[in-house]
């Protein structure tokens, strides 16, 4: 009997220890035959000087292998590259990396690398197909010495909101862990499948996408199929949980749907929705008063994560108009870059400007407003910020963006103009001017010899007055003294579009 | 001069923010180190003792050899002329000076903007003032704002007499005190104002500041005579005067003297800076005290002009304004001002009452060179100035007359008036101004963004909109009437039962006149809207203003 019992005895402990290392490996696996390096060096644009770029800089972070012969890591690390290198096994070579796709708003970017050697012993880590809502997961990252760290963090919460760049609604992770300095496209892990990269750090708390918006984002660019790609809601709306305003608009008590209170030119549901509707289904959830639905992966969540759960160019919508059910079939769309009165996303570009006379004029980006420190939203003039913060949407059919004058080159010309600075440009030669084209195009028609620039009250002088015959040598003398390329003002290619 | 902030809300909010009052918080006893501040007085006098004596001396010396009759009448003059010296510069004038500048103590309680039906706490603190003609007291308007209860000291004299405010201009920051007890100002010589002093001359600037109890004088230098911003109001700029003589915490309301007159009251210091401190000069005072001679101050007419250099030669050559002719551009003129629709923006004005204005907006002011709004500040409300201006190429005379400014309330400090509010299914509705702004401490872009458009923005860059006040719901108190609603706080009320709202008194009239079941109502520029079914929420009113302790649904 006491030998049985020894034996059993025996057999359980070695399989209970075998059960642990088992637990052990699915929670701490080979990720990092799953992962790079990655290595960008980058120029920015001085948005203070925009004929400038500043000096180069080198940033450290992450790819994941997400397929064959593509890597996946977020649009930060890439922007405004200008040489990408990547490294497996956290030992060199260095391998030339090539930029497939990058979104800004979606903070993803696919990377090739056309080297045969580099895939060499890679393995692309699964994208799970689930998000992950709650529970620990772990965190994977390259370091800058070679080494391959692991820490854990924890699920805080899933909710929809807008990425740093841009107003697109998505799904993002917020979690805790105690690790330190993250935010460079860390991979987050559980049983060896990705379940999110990190995009920002601050403190003890991490943001970041999630595995099933990742898995889009790569089927998305590399089916070959083409597709809408992600969008934008094109509507504003409110809840309907009041009884006194479900009453009001005539629903029954409990009734689902949100009340459409302002539509835009552009986005999802523009041009279909009409305001005053309640809409009550998107795709394929009903929608609560609190502008939930129920969904069957991340729970109850904001009802917009439905615009992006599939990349099809239509959507079905039921909504409520004038007591009528009505089903619609909404449009997918994307805000293109005239959808922004201010661009929230000035990268891997030069930047467009006019140099008149002294003044230095361009039009409002977030990049702008960034470059007045890290609490720029305190630091940067006070009517630009509220500018960002309440119009940065076009509202207007007519394509609309804020022409600023960004910078004062003292010049005779400008005598008496100097704090002209962060002014907002209303009128030239009285044609009302809402771009550097417009401006462009008013600057044809002087006013009985005279150039005339009006900007916005309350911002420096009212009015600025050249002498329409003497721009040329104003333009050529700024020019000169201040190393300014003065006929630096050729729309150069933007890219606040999706593709690269 | 009244400004608007938002022209450059950047520089003046650091500008505020580096500049103080200067009246001392206070919590009651005495201050272990009174003592260190006696007797300073008496050695300068001693000091100019030992040169008189030393003077007598010589003077004995030169004369010696000189005829009886000859000696006696230098002898006679000699002792006429040190016996008027003595009387009016030394000791004695130095005691009357030093009798006529009172401490005072205050007690005050201002409203509460976040709660704005409770009073919010008592505050005390002290200030230093100096009795004018008439027994009456001047000192700043800071340091008796919202006062409960004032006790002003003579010096020396531990007797408290008690006093009200007589009158009160927040935007200069002066007022004037009546001491209940007519026996307060005997013995005590009225100090005289008087004139403009100059660049580089030495003051004296007396009171009660901290570090002691006893009288203090400090002495230094004009270093600066300039439009300044009055931090009191916050809205406010005025000529004011800098000196090096130290202007501390509880100086407030103190003079400043030139010999024995009064060239300027001590109201404000910049804590960023050594050594400087500000105070009030004699035209400020000067228009106050006439302002006031019909029983009421009214304060300030506003012209509303902003004004831009004229040194641009393509600008002045697009004006057509001739070569040796100088003035100062019109950018533009803020509307609800006495000069809005009088002056228009690309007039230049060459002349105020006829005297000649600068390129750069200055004018020769008693030798300085002073901003041409100061000819206006000198004016009463009523007054006319006669501008001359050059408009479409040719010059004109444009008779202005002076008027208030109502839109400055919003835009100010406010003080000895509560807030105006009124509460409904417990929301709680209020006008924007800068006191509610307040409410979100020192870093105003808590408040939002709209709401600090609206505040800084709106009605200069929109002078047509017809919305000159704006209505928020500043908070809801929770009710199951208003549970979903608790999100709407600080939102903007744009209509309610589609009546746009304009001021306060409109919310009540618009949910009285409605007569349907629910009220509706528009909130900010998107059009979200806030549904109460109005039986239900009159209903509730009535608890939920118990139920909160709040005594009356409104104040206007």
């Amino acid at each position: 009997m006491k030998v049985h019992l020894r034996k059993w005895m025996g057999k359980t402990g070695l399989l209970l220890v075998l059960a642990v290392f088992a637990a052990g490996s699915a929670a701490w696996g080979e990720e990092f035959r799953g992962m790079v390096s990655l290595k960008t060096t980058y120029r920015q644009v001085d948005t203070q000087n925009p004929w400038n770029k500043r000096n180069e800089d080198t940033i450290l972070g992450n790819a994941v292998v997400a397929g064959k012969g593509i890597l996946l890591t977020t649009s930060d690390m890439v922007k405004n590259a200008a040489l990408i290198q990547v490294r497996k096994f956290g030992r060199y070579p260095d391998y030339k990396a090539r930029l497939l796709k990058v979104d800004y708003e979606l903070d993803m970017a696919l990377l090739a690398v056309d080297s045969p050697e580099f895939w060499k012993d890679l393995q692309p880590l699964p994208l799970a197909a689930k998000p992950i809502t709650a529970g620990r997961f772990v965190i994977n990252r390259w370091r800058s010495n070679g080494r391959f760290e692991q820490g854990t963090g924890e699920v805080v919460d899933v909710r929809i909101s807008s990425s740093r760049y841009g107003s697109m609604e998505i799904p993002a992770l917020r979690a805790s862990t105690n690790m330190t300095g993250l935010g460079w496209a860390e991979v987050l892990t559980v049983n060896g499948e990705v379940v999110g990269m990190v995009s920002s750090h601050n403190r003890q708390e991490i943001q970041g996408n999630l595995s099933p918006l990742m898995r889009l984002f790569v089927e998305g660019a590399t089916s070959g199929k083409k597709t809408a790609g992600f969008a934008h809601r094109g509507f504003a709306w409110q809840q309907t949980n009041h009884p006194a305003i479900t009453s009001y608009l005539g629903l029954k008590p409990g009734s689902p749907g949100v009340l459409v209170r302002k539509v835009y030119p552009n986005g999802t549901g523009a041009g279909e929705l009409k305001v005053g509707d309640i809409l009550v289904v998107l795709g394929r959830y009903y929608i609560n008063p609190e502008g939930q639905i129920s969904h069957p992966d991340y729970g109850l969540v904001q009802f917009t994560l439905a615009i992006n759960e599939s990349l099809d160019k239509t959507i079905p919508a039921v909504v409520v108009r004038d007591g009528q059910i009505k089903k619609l079939e909404l449009t997918r769309k994307r805000f293109k870059e005239d959808d922004y009165r201010i661009n929230p996303y000035q990268f891997d570009s030069d930047l467009d400007y006019e140099v008149f006379g002294g003044l230095v004029l361009q039009e409002l980006n977030l990049e702008y407003l960034r470059s007045f420190g890290d609490n720029w939203q305190t630091q940067a003039p006070p009517r630009l910020v509220m500018e960002f913060g309440l119009n940065s949407l076009r509202e207007t059919p007519a394509v609309e963006k804020v022409l600023i004058v960004s910078k004062v080159l003292p010049d005779e010309s400008i005598l008496g103009y100097e704090n002209s600075e962060n002014a907002m440009v209303t009128k030239m030669n009285g044609i009302p001017v809402h771009s550097l084209q417009g401006f462009r195009e008013a600057i044809k028609t002087p006013v009985d010899g005279y150039q005339i620039l009006e900007t916005m009250p309350g911002q420096g002088r009212a009015k600025l007055v050249f002498k329409a015959d003497q721009m040329e040598a104003s333009n050529r003398r700024v020019g000169e003294l201040y190393d300014v390329p003065f006929s630096g003002n050729q729309k150069m290619e933007n890219t606040p579009q999706e593709t690269k | 001069m009244n400004f608007h902030p938002a022209q450059k809300i950047n520089k003046w909010w650091t500008r505020l923010k580096k500049v103080v009052r200067i009246r001392i918080p206070r919590r009651g006893g005495t201050n272990p180190n009174a003592a260190a501040d006696s007797g300073s007085g008496g050695s300068r006098v001693g000091g100019l003792r030992r040169k008189a004596a030393g003077i007598w001396a010589g003077a004995v010396r030169m004369v010696a050899p000189w005829p009886l009759w000859r000696k006696g009448a230098a002898a006679g003059g000699l002792i006429l002329g040190v016996g008027i010296l003595v009387w009016a510069a030394l000791p004695d004038s130095e005691e009357k000076i030093e009798q006529a500048v009172v401490s005072i103590l205050v007690t005050s309680q201002g409203g509460d903007w976040y709660s704005p039906w409770k009073q919010g706490g008592t505050v005390r603190a002290s200030g230093s003032g100096f009795v004018i003609s008439g027994g009456l007291v001047m000192t700043n308007a800071h340091v008796v704002s919202d006062a409960k209860q004032i006790i002003v000291h003579r010096n020396g004299n531990s007797n408290p007499y008690f006093a009200k405010v007589a009158f009160i201009g927040h935007d200069t920051d002066l007022a004037i005190l009546k001491v209940e007890d007519e026996s307060f100002a005997r013995e005590i010589t009225p100090l005289d104002i008087g004139g403009l002093p100059t660049l580089l001359t030495r003051v004296r600037t007396y009171g009660y500041p901290a570090g002691g109890e006893k009288i203090s004088r400090t002495e230094g230098v004009i270093s600066r005579i300039e439009f300044n911003a009055y931090v009191h109001s916050g809205s406010d700029a005025h000529l004011s005067i800098q000196t090096d003589s130290a202007i501390n915490p509880g100086n407030s309301g103190g003079p400043v003297l030139q010999g024995t007159k009064v060239v300027g009251v001590a109201f404000q210091a910049n804590s960023r800076l050594n050594d400087v401190g500000f105070f009030i000069p004699t035209p400020v005072i000067k228009r106050f005290l006439k302002d006031i001679q019909d029983g009421r101050y009214d304060g300030y007419g506003e012209m509303g002009i902003v004004t831009s250099s004229n040194i641009n030669p393509a600008y002045r050559e697009f004006l057509g304004l001739p070569k040796d002719e100088t003035g100062v551009v019109v950018d533009r003129v803020m509307p609800g001002t006495s000069g809005y629709g009088v002056v228009h923006p690309d007039d230049v004005i060459l002349a105020i009452d006829g005297v000649k204005v600068e390129n750069d907006g200055t004018f020769n002011y008693h030798g300085h060179s002073v901003g041409f709004e100061q000819v206006a500040e000198e004016k009463q409300i009523g007054e006319m100035l006669s501008l001359a201006v050059w408009r479409n190429k040719a010059m004109l005379d444009v008779p202005l007359k002076l008027a208030t400014y109502p839109d400055g309330d919003r835009m100010a400090n406010q003080f000895d008036v509560l807030p105006r509010y009124y509460i409904y299914a417990g929301l709680v509705f209020m006008e924007l101004d800068k006191e509610f702004l307040k409410n979100f401490g020192n870093f105003w872009e808590n408040a939002g963004k709209s709401l600090l458009y609206d505040h800084f923005f709106k009605r200069m860059e929109h002078p047509e909109d017809k919305q000159q006040k704006t209505v928020l719901i500043t908070r809801v108190l929770p009710h199951e009437v208003n549970s979903p609603y608790m999100n709407r706080a600080n939102a903007i009320v744009d209509t309610i039962n589609g009546k746009t709202i304009e001021q306060l008194e409109d919310v009540p009239e618009a949910l009285k006149l409605n007569k349907k079941e629910f009220h509706v109502l528009k909130l900010g520029a998107n059009g979200d809207m806030l549904v109460l079914a109005r039986t239900v929420a009159d209903k509730a009113n009535g608890a939920i203003l118990e139920s909160y302790g709040i005594r009356s649904d409104r104040r206007f």
